[in-house]
């Protein structure tokens, strides 16, 4: 490590540490930020979930967003893979279907970016794929979890 | 307050102190005395052990949670102290009781019967029975030729550690192993004999109970006298008179000659002769080559064997063997009084008796325990038989003289026989600090001026300082004199030499703080300063009242020159009267130094 | 590519204990092997404090917790869990209570109710990389002192926090601080006391193993506030991964200038060296510590004076434990008011605590001052194992004493656990259930601070082990109820008398359980009972022959041949070849064999 001669290149040095640690930091404590949830599994990835989840990480850090993707299985909406699920703090969660990159790009500009839902990308309340369950499949980062088998 | 006090009360009574002093330091100056077992303080001496370990001097301080140690604690204002509380009175004796569960009973066996601090404490503290029992210590005692350790005995108060570390810097004796198990040791376990040990006896002058103690050969010397074919002949060192009266009731510093001279003929001694004589050959021989070697500076300017280093102390003699061999050259090459004393009578007082060497058995009574090691040397023998055969202490002759019933105090001033009685006030003082060197220079300067002295005493070369110098005017040429007393100081005027740094041209050292006095071998003065100053006071006293006081002026020695000798530092007083030295860095060698 | 995953895996001593590194290396391989590299970062960390279910790894961004993980998991973690999303829900942990598998730890009752300060950054960042303590704002405490607050200020900070010492005095730090700052002398030094050595205990262990720069920078802040330019850490050699973290971290801020001359550009200097120690008890005493340091005999001195008057080779030395180092650099960021809301009215912020013995979450935590023993035994500690009653909680190590039932709605402070007998220590929490036997539990400690005492001083020295002695006699069935008064008068005394903390504290364990089950020790006196079936020598093994079938599965389990019998017909113990190894109790299916 170069030499730090300044409490001023301390403070770039921390800097140029954060985002290793803002991942950790965020998770830690994901209610304060926007969590951005990718269903993965086989079904998401056949769809391009993969891609989406990655280009949601690459903008979340180019634009410098207080968000946190959290990839996740599967949300069980198959036949509108790749799904996600954004929670906005203190908000209800949203559930976006068919989300490839032009769909995330307008998820990040118009629900992250001025808080109104998408008109082109297909999108509903939590509540309304999962009636009566307080959680969702696909697991939950609440990480309250149900059920012992 | 003010500034310069510190106002407190022990046991009610009020009282004003400096500041620093400690509750025991103040208690003491009040008439109040607190028992402690491991605290010990020579102040001239610079000697001062307080680990507080002991906890016998724990007191209560109003306000503090525990117990304080008064040798630890400094007074400070206002504060309020009692020494005999029942708590104090409980935890003291608790702690009594837990020392003495670990301590063997043997106080009637014990070579320190009498003369012990754990028995006079425990006595003072009314301890009758142990409630506190378990397992005990189980060391082996290890004996070397002067001191013997039992271990068992050992209370861990570490003055002897201070003692040989500290004030001797000498580095053989310290603590080792944890909790139950530790105890003062040598290096890895070794016996003394195989440690770095110069045989001072200070660790046995400053312990409190039978843990060290000088070796006795008190069995050896009645047995020789028993024997009716044994001429049994006694020399006695100058530090001894001034405190064998010691344990016969008499002051510190009480000079006890004749007393002594008749308790030793009443023993059945056949010739009490007095080392002094032998100090005065002592400077002959030792003045004439320091003569010599000034003399070799003055012609060619090499100061290769300057200072010259006196050679009196087997003690320190043995720190250099060990310690600093790249010195050796710089020592004198004359024996100890001791050594030229029994030289002399095996090799002259045997023919002028006509008798064999053999038949001779000479005791010398010495203030010191390096001397019993020294007579077991090899190069201080003939053909197996040694010039000096036992070498007893004072303590020994003391406890020798109760053993034949000897009313000491009854007995008549007796007179040292002829030849080897006579002596001067130089030998005399040899048995203080700076007294070796005083004397050599009382002759010294008579030889190289060839004029009387204008002053006989030397006031410059005396005192309880540890290192002291002083320049003599030999005429023009300035004779530097370096003194130092303890092995601690004498390292420092040692370091001076190897570095090349010395200014001096004769350096007298004495192992012993205090000098022959302070010797292993006396009488214990239990930390009281006092008797080490009376001692010395004594010696020079002697020396005052002397009628020859000069060592070349002792007719004896005159004549033993004009008999046999020839002349000092000659080929047959280098026969007798010097010695050679050995490189012991690493242990010691086949020649020198075995067991008796 | 940008990281999505980061796959923490702890790095603990514990852990690494059941292959923590196999885990991380089997990880990797993984991710390689399915092409993650980009995306998936494996990180090392220190502890994550919940030993009892490691090894222990935790997958971000979801936050999820893994429990004793084996390395062949690392397949699934990474197929199942980065490649898919979906979670391992079988390496999962499983609520006791609720029987429910919980996938962030902050749900677990174990990390619950911590609040985490001196342990933030342990299991959080990669110990090995100071980039990562930077960007945790690490280092900002000391730029902030350095260029922005005078000494003073920092210290009256620190004073206004209400920091106290964690490793077991509790002596309020700022004022130490203050008290090393305003002592008089040229050099000063700054200590690190990491010489953790309470039986079960390992705070100091993970802070350097999992957080090694906030030490640093603690110290670096205290050097800037006192004056010292050197600090040293004095640390057991016996933590070897301690030690190389630390010198990892030593490296890296002195290449990152932030140890070393002019740092940050203020002017001031500062480094830091390790010394080690050799595992003695007694060298976490702060002066015996110091006396080790300086290559002396490790032992207790007496203080005053204090090591922030005279310390390290003679000068003003702060000594501060490893955790309440890790304190500072939060304190001076957030400020001591923030410090002082949390904890109690005179011990502020948290403590960690070291749960072991009955107990079923064991591992490290760390709570606010003022949670109540229940809530650290039942709550976060998950309660005793095996549904088996609590009887009583050792904290302070060897040097506390042991609270009950009664004690357990006590809010933890230094000052409650003082009043009740007890002792904060460095932390350590020692559980036990109604087996435990609580004369046995005070000579468990006792056999160790008999092993540890330095033997300096009378009282820990002998005391301690007579104490030791009473014990087995009283666990050995030979002791009488007179026993009872001497172990409570010999434990008084010591604790009144004894040199330094060691000894003072050592008969805790005996008087808290003298106090509080007073019973048990009856009943070993009395009866030769011990109700909890520990002391050998008290229990006796017994076959009930209404019950006893004659199978002989018990005789031939024992291994001496102490049971005898025909097939077929009540089998009998023979008392006194029995060993009490209770094999045969193990073996019988009827229940027959019976303790008492």
């Amino acid at each position: 490590m170069e030499r730090i001669a300044t409490v001023e290149e301390l403070r770039q040095r921390r800097e140029s540490y954060r985002e290793r640690l803002e991942l950790r930091e965020r998770s830690n404590d994901p209610e304060r930020v926007v969590r951005i949830r990718v269903g993965l599994d086989d079904c998401g990835i056949a769809a391009g979930a993969r891609e989406t989840a990655r280009y949601f990480r690459r903008e979340v850090e180019r634009r410098g967003l207080e968000a946190l993707v959290v990839p996740v299985g599967c949300m069980g909406f198959c036949d509108r893979e790749p799904t996600v699920e954004v929670i906005l703090p203190g908000r209800e969660p949203v559930v976006f279907g068919s989300v490839g990159l032009p769909e995330a790009e307008r998820i990040l500009e118009d629900y992250l970016g001025h808080g109104t839902l998408p008109e082109t990308v297909l999108c509903l309340p939590r509540r309304f794929f999962f009636p009566g369950a307080p959680e969702g499949p696909g697991d939950d980062d609440s990480g309250r979890e149900g059920g012992e088998g | 307050m003010n500034g310069n006090t510190v106002g407190l009360t022990i046991d009610r009574k009020t009282m004003s102190v400096p500041p620093g002093t400690t509750i025991l330091e103040a208690a003491s100056a009040a008439g109040i005395r607190i028992p402690t077992l491991c605290h010990m303080k020579l102040e001239d001496l610079e000697y001062e052990n307080n680990p507080g370990a002991c906890r016998i001097c724990v007191v209560e301080v109003e306000g503090r949670r525990n117990l304080a140690p008064a040798c630890k604690t400094e007074c400070t204002e206002g504060m309020v102290v009692h020494t005999h509380t029942p708590r104090v009175m409980n935890a003291r004796r608790t702690v009594m009781e837990l020392i003495l569960s670990n301590h063997p009973a043997e106080c009637l066996t014990c070579s320190k019967n009498g003369y012990c601090d754990l028995q006079k404490v425990a006595h003072d503290l009314g301890i009758r029975e142990i409630r506190y029992r378990g397992e005990e210590s189980v060391f082996v005692p290890d004996r070397s030729p002067a001191i013997v350790r039992d271990m068992n005995k050992c209370i861990m108060c570490r003055r002897c550690e201070t003692a040989c570390n500290t004030i001797q810097t000498v580095g053989a004796l310290t603590a080792v192993n944890r909790g139950f198990r530790a105890v003062v040791a040598t290096a890895f376990g070794r016996d003394m004999a195989g440690s770095t040990c110069s045989y001072c006896g200070q660790c046995v002058s400053v312990c409190p109970t039978g843990a060290l103690s000088g070796r006795s050969h008190t069995d050896e010397v009645l047995k020789a006298l028993a024997d009716p074919e044994k001429i049994v002949i006694a020399q006695t060192a100058p530090a001894v008179r001034t405190a064998l009266g010691r344990d016969f009731g008499y002051e510190a510093g009480t000079l006890v000659t004749g007393k002594m001279v008749s308790a030793l003929r009443e023993l059945g001694f056949d010739y009490v002769f007095d080392t002094d004589f032998a100090a005065d050959l002592t400077i002959m021989e030792e003045g004439t080559e320091f003569l010599n070697r000034l003399r070799a500076e003055d012609a060619d300017g090499e100061r290769a064997k300057l200072p010259l280093m006196t050679s009196c102390c087997p003690g320190w003699v043995s720190f250099v063997e060990q310690h600093y061999p790249e010195l050796l050259p710089r020592l004198s090459t004359a024996r100890s009084p001791q050594q030229m004393f029994g030289s002399v009578a095996k090799r002259y007082f045997a023919r002028l008796l006509g008798v064999e060497r053999r038949r001779l058995v000479v005791v010398s009574v010495m203030p010191c325990l390096a001397k019993k090691y020294e007579c077991s040397r090899l190069e201080f023998a003939v053909d197996g038989n040694p010039d000096v055969d036992v070498s007893i202490y004072t303590r020994e002759l003391a406890r020798l003289i109760r053993y034949a019933n000897i009313d000491f105090r009854a007995l008549p001033d007796g007179e040292f026989d002829r030849p080897f009685g006579e002596s001067t006030g130089a030998g005399v003082i040899f048995g203080t600090t700076g007294g070796v060197i005083e004397a050599a220079m009382r002759t010294a300067y008579e030889l190289y001026t060839g004029r009387p002295l204008p002053e006989i005493e030397f006031v410059r070369l005396r005192g309880m300082e540890g290192i002291r110098s002083a320049t003599v005017d030999f005429d023009g040429k300035p004779v530097r004199i370096g003194i130092a007393h303890g092995l601690g100081n004498a390292r420092r005027l040692v370091e001076e030499v190897l570095a090349g740094k010395s200014p001096y041209d004769a350096i007298e050292v004495m192992a012993c703080p205090g000098g022959c006095i302070g010797g292993g071998g006396q009488p214990f003065h239990r930390g009281n300063m006092e008797v080490l100053r009376c001692r010395a006071d004594a010696l020079y006293r002697e020396d005052a009242g002397k009628p020859l006081r000069k060592s070349h002026e002792n007719p004896c020695v005159q004549e033993l020159y004009r008999e046999v000798l020839e002349e000092p530092c000659g080929p047959k007083a280098h026969e007798w009267l010097h010695t050679r030295y050995f490189d012991r860095k690493n242990g010691g060698t086949e020649d020198s130094g075995p067991e008796k | 590519m940008t990281i999505g995953w980061q796959v923490l895996v702890c790095g603990g001593t514990g852990c690494r204990a059941s292959q923590s590194e196999r885990i991380e290396k089997a990880l990797k391989e993984e991710i390689r092997r399915c092409g993650l590299e980009d995306e998936a970062q494996v990180i090392r960390t220190g502890c994550f404090g919940f030993c009892e279910k490691g090894p222990v790894v935790k997958v971000i961004p979801d936050n999820t917790f893994y429990v004793q993980v084996r390395p062949e998991d690392a397949e699934e973690i990474v197929s199942e869990h980065l490649l898919k999303g979906c979670r391992v829900r079988r390496l999962l942990y499983v609520d006791p209570e609720t029987h429910l598998r919980v996938s962030d730890s902050k749900h677990i009752g174990f990390y619950r109710k911590q609040l985490r300060i001196a342990l933030r950054n342990c299991g959080f960042i990669d110990p090995e990389n100071i980039g990562e303590y930077i960007a945790r704002d690490g280092y900002a405490a000391l730029g902030k002192a350095l260029t922005g607050m005078t000494p003073e200020e920092v210290i009256g900070e620190i004073e206004r926090s209400g920091l106290r010492g964690r490793g077991g005095g509790g002596f309020p730090t700022g004022l130490k601080w203050k008290i090393t700052r305003q002592a008089p002398g040229e050099r000063k030094y700054v200590v690190c006391n990491a010489d953790e050595g309470d039986p079960g205990a390992f705070m100091d262990r993970s802070i350097l193993e999992g957080d090694p720069h906030s030490v640093l920078e603690a110290m670096a802040i205290n050097g800037y506030c006192t004056g010292a330019s050197k600090g040293l850490i004095y640390i057991r050699a016996e933590y070897p991964l301690a030690v190389e973290r630390l010198k990892t971290a030593i490296g890296q801020a002195r290449e990152a200038g932030l140890l070393g001359d002019d740092i940050l550009g203020s002017g001031f200097s500062f480094d830091v060296e390790i010394r080690y120690g050799a595992g003695a008890f007694v060298c976490g005493e702060e002066t015996a510590l110091i006396r080790s340091m300086e290559g002396q005999r490790g032992e207790a001195m007496v203080k005053p004076p204090f090591p922030s008057e005279r310390g390290y080779a003679g000068c003003p030395t702060n000594v501060n434990n490893v955790e309440t180092y890790a304190n500072i650099p939060v304190i001076l960021l957030k400020g001591a008011d923030w410090f002082a809301g949390i904890g109690t009215e005179r011990s502020k912020g948290t403590k960690v605590f070291a749960l072991a013995g009955k107990i079923n979450n064991v591992g490290l935590i760390e709570v606010p001052m003022g949670t109540t023993l229940r809530e650290v035994i039942f709550g976060i500690g998950g309660g005793i194992k095996n549904g088996k009653k609590f009887k009583a909680v050792q904290t302070g190590g060897p040097s506390g004493g042991c609270l009950t039932e009664k004690h357990l709605d006590i809010p933890i402070d230094y000052d409650n656990l003082l009043a009740a007998g007890s002792m904060m220590g460095s932390g350590g929490m020692i559980v036990m259930d109604e087996d435990d036997c609580m004369v046995s539990m005070a000579k468990f400690y006792l056999d160790f601070t008999v092993e540890e005492s330095c033997g300096k001083c009378a009282p820990c020295r002998v005391g301690n082990k007579r104490l030791h002695e009473l014990l087995q006699k009283i666990t050995g069935g030979k002791g009488t109820e007179e026993d009872l008064e001497r172990l409570r008068n010999l434990a008084l005394v010591i604790r009144d008398t004894a040199l330094c903390g060691l000894g003072q504290t050592s008969p805790n364990p005996v008087l808290s359980t003298l106090d509080n089950f007073r019973d048990e020790y009856l009943a070993h006196v009395r009866e030769q009972r011990c109700y909890a079936h520990q002391c050998r020598d008290l229990t006796q093994y017994f076959i009930s022959p209404e019950i006893c079938r004659g199978c002989t599965l018990c005789a031939r389990a024992c291994p001496v041949n102490a049971i005898s019998g025909e097939r077929k017909h009540p089998h009998a113990i023979d008392p006194l070849l029995c060993v009490r190894c209770g094999s045969c109790l193990e073996k019988c299916k009827f229940g027959a064999v019976r303790v008492r």
